[in-house]
């Protein structure tokens, strides 16, 4: 190790979070001044903020988000425990390809997910609106879910299920009493990291919604076709920070799990 | 209902895959008894110890606890308990809900404030009061060892398994815990099955001694038994009987005038050494043998000095290692033929030894130990 390396790496960090982090600090900055059109620093105003808790359309917009959101989440943690338990606790045929097929839709374009899901519905002829949005929300949040609970499970000794079994507990009793609490940080992160999943996702959702179920990213994205409004602006420092807390919170409790 | 063993198998087999982990096992474990399954690791000691508790289920033979078949009963409907290697205590329950677990189940229907004296009684027993509103991951390895034990034992099963419970704890606790189990087994009265790979432990602890080798028993008795008169050459070097020869049985005594006493035989050994050994199978003469000798049972004298023994020869120390309390010495009796004493060291510092001096060394008959195979 030579002196000089520390310094090279300290300038590398530097420069990467400068990178990651420099876009989202002038779109956080320009939300607090009161210039429509140029790029110039006017003086502190909280206007566009109050300008995006005025809107309807805005609020309509959360409103479906959240009502995405939600049960999305619900919905897909409870199936992920579900399939975790199945793929993690029982032999069979297949198992292997199973948790393999899971990572698939991870690193698959969403514009690929977006255009097969828009020809699935339109093919069992299921109308577009909150419900096709929901199910679609599902479906890419149950292998992150899943993966995520695995994960949890793979850390929980198996002879503590042992013990509960040998001193009188049946699987369901086992299972109740032993395993979920265990298993309850890996699930409560789960949770909290497919919100944002579910409440950031643009791409699938625009194939998938229907006319008048228009989720926040979504209305952004047709606001900024009629002009970039500082509002905008206010509108993205909130949808950055919310979920962002979320992935504080699920990030620490998946931590505390560790130790 | 008196002579119904606590503990039956009847040739029991477990197979993982191709491995063949217990070999056709039959065994019967007496009432009260401390038994121990002695061997190292992937004998198959801990794979018979969850067949008795339920937690594997065999291909084939018969398991009978307090003399039922227990074969069709889960792990939860089974009288016995097992007290895990690594505790197994559940990090989200303080100590006493650990060792109420048991009891608050539905199916034992016991009342809450019942409950509490038990556990209560259960700390008491372990000497652990005041220590149940703890986490079990605020105590000691020790600590956390002796609830695992009062987890098991305030259901007042049958059987208690234990799986090498000892094996994390250091030395001198070890020592403690093993008088602690032996105290708390005479409390309770019910049979331990005590699984261990530290031949000490299980010489020290049990009633009786089974000791492992590929899914088969090699030797059952107590430990005494197993210890001076070791049946198999594993045995014997699981024992500690370093010194192992082999040979060919020159004469077997008959209690005449041929110079070998009755119950004695005759042996040369493959360096051509002429040695007597105690002798109480019947064997042949011709018949090629080997036989175990515990270190601590042949002397080292200087060459001058006047002793005897049935087997007296003149060697040549190679080797001497400092242990303490003894002092082990290898002595060479020909090119290829070692055997190993171990002598009080300050015996040795009484005749000061050097390495590489003569000596005379010798055991009596008595001491010399045939094996079977």
């Amino acid at each position: 190790m030579t002196r000089s390396s520390p310094r090279l790496l300290t300038f590398a960090c530097a420069f990467l979070y400068l990178f990651m982090y420099a876009p989202l600090f002038v779109l956080i900055v320009f939300s607090f001044t009161p210039a429509e059109y140029s790029v110039e620093w006017e003086g502190f105003t909280l206007k566009w903020y109050e300008a995006v808790f005025n809107n309807k359309n805005i609020q309509n917009a959360l409103k479906v988000s959240l009502m995405v959101a939600i049960p999305s989440v619900l919905i897909s943690t409870a199936i992920g425990t579900i399939t975790a338990f199945a793929l993690y606790r029982y032999k069979f045929f297949g198992r292997g390809m199973f948790q393999g097929i899971l990572y698939i839709p991870l690193i698959m374009p969403d514009l690929v997910i977006g255009i097969s899901l828009l020809l699935f519905f339109t093919f069992i002829q299921f109308d577009l609106g909150i419900l096709s949005i929901l199910l679609a929300h599902v479906s890419f949040s149950i292998p992150l879910a899943t993966l995520v609970i695995i994960a949890r499970m793979q850390r929980i000794d198996r002879s503590l299920e042992e013990a509960a079994m040998d001193l009188g507990a049946d699987e369901w009793t086992t299972m109740r009493k032993v395993t979920l609490p265990l298993l309850k940080p890996g699930i409560v992160a789960a949770a909290l990291l497919t919100f944002p999943w579910s409440f950031n996702d643009f791409v699938i959702t625009f194939f998938v919604s229907g006319v008048g179920s228009s989720t926040l990213p979504l209305r952004v994205y047709s606001m900024i076709r009629l002009g970039v409004s500082p509002m905008i602006n206010a509108l993205g420092t909130l949808i950055v920070l919310v979920p962002l807390v979320f992935v504080i919170i699920g990030v620490y409790l998946e931590k505390r799990s560790v130790s | 209902m008196k002579n119904v063993p606590s503990v039956e198998l009847v040739n029991v087999t477990k197979r993982f895959g191709d491995v063949v982990a217990v070999d056709n096992l039959s065994l019967k474990i007496k009432e009260r008894e401390f038994f121990s399954l002695l061997g190292s690791s992937g004998c198959g000691k801990t794979t018979t110890l969850r067949l008795i508790g339920g937690l594997e289920n065999p291909d084939s033979g018969e398991i009978h606890i307090g003399g039922e078949p227990v074969n069709d009963r889960p792990a939860y409907e089974r009288s016995s308990n097992i007290v895990f290697q690594n505790y197994a205590l559940f990090p989200h329950l303080s100590v006493t809900d650990n060792i109420a677990f048991g009891l608050r189940l539905k199916s034992r229907r016991v009342p809450e404030p019942e409950i509490e004296t038990l556990v209560k009684e259960a700390l008491k027993l372990v000497h652990l009061e005041g220590y149940g509103s703890r986490r079990p991951n605020q105590l000691s390895g020790g600590q956390q060892q002796r609830i695992a034990l009062a987890r098991a034992l305030i259901l007042r099963p049958k059987v208690l398994l234990l799986d090498e419970p000892l094996g994390a704890l250091d030395r001198k606790l070890r020592k403690a815990m093993q008088v602690e189990l032996r105290r708390i087994q005479h409390e309770v009265g019910i049979t331990f099955v005590y699984v261990t790979h530290d031949q000490e432990e299980a010489m020290s602890m049990s009633d009786r001694v089974a000791v492992m080798r590929n899914g088969n028993f090699e030797q059952i008795g107590p430990p005494r038994e197993i210890f001076e008169t070791p049946r198999t050459r594993f045995v014997a070097d699981f024992m500690g009987a370093s010194n192992i020869m082999v040979g060919r049985v020159l004469g077997v005594g008959t209690g005449a005038a041929d110079g070998i006493a009755d119950r004695q035989v005759q042996i040369e050994t493959e360096a051509g050494f002429t040695i007597i050994s105690r002798c109480s199978q019947p064997i042949s003469s011709g018949a090629s043998v080997s036989f175990s000798i515990r270190p601590e049972t042949i002397q080292v004298f200087p060459p001058d000095w006047e002793w005897s023994a049935d087997n007296k020869f003149d060697g040549r120390i190679v080797e001497k290692v400092y242990l303490g309390d003894v002092t082990e010495v290898k002595v060479a009796l020909a090119e290829k033929e070692f055997v190993t004493s171990r002598i009080q060291s300050r015996m040795d510092q009484k005749f000061d030894f050097q390495e590489n001096a003569p000596v005379s060394i010798g055991w009596n008959a008595e001491d010399c130990n045939l094996l079977s195979d």
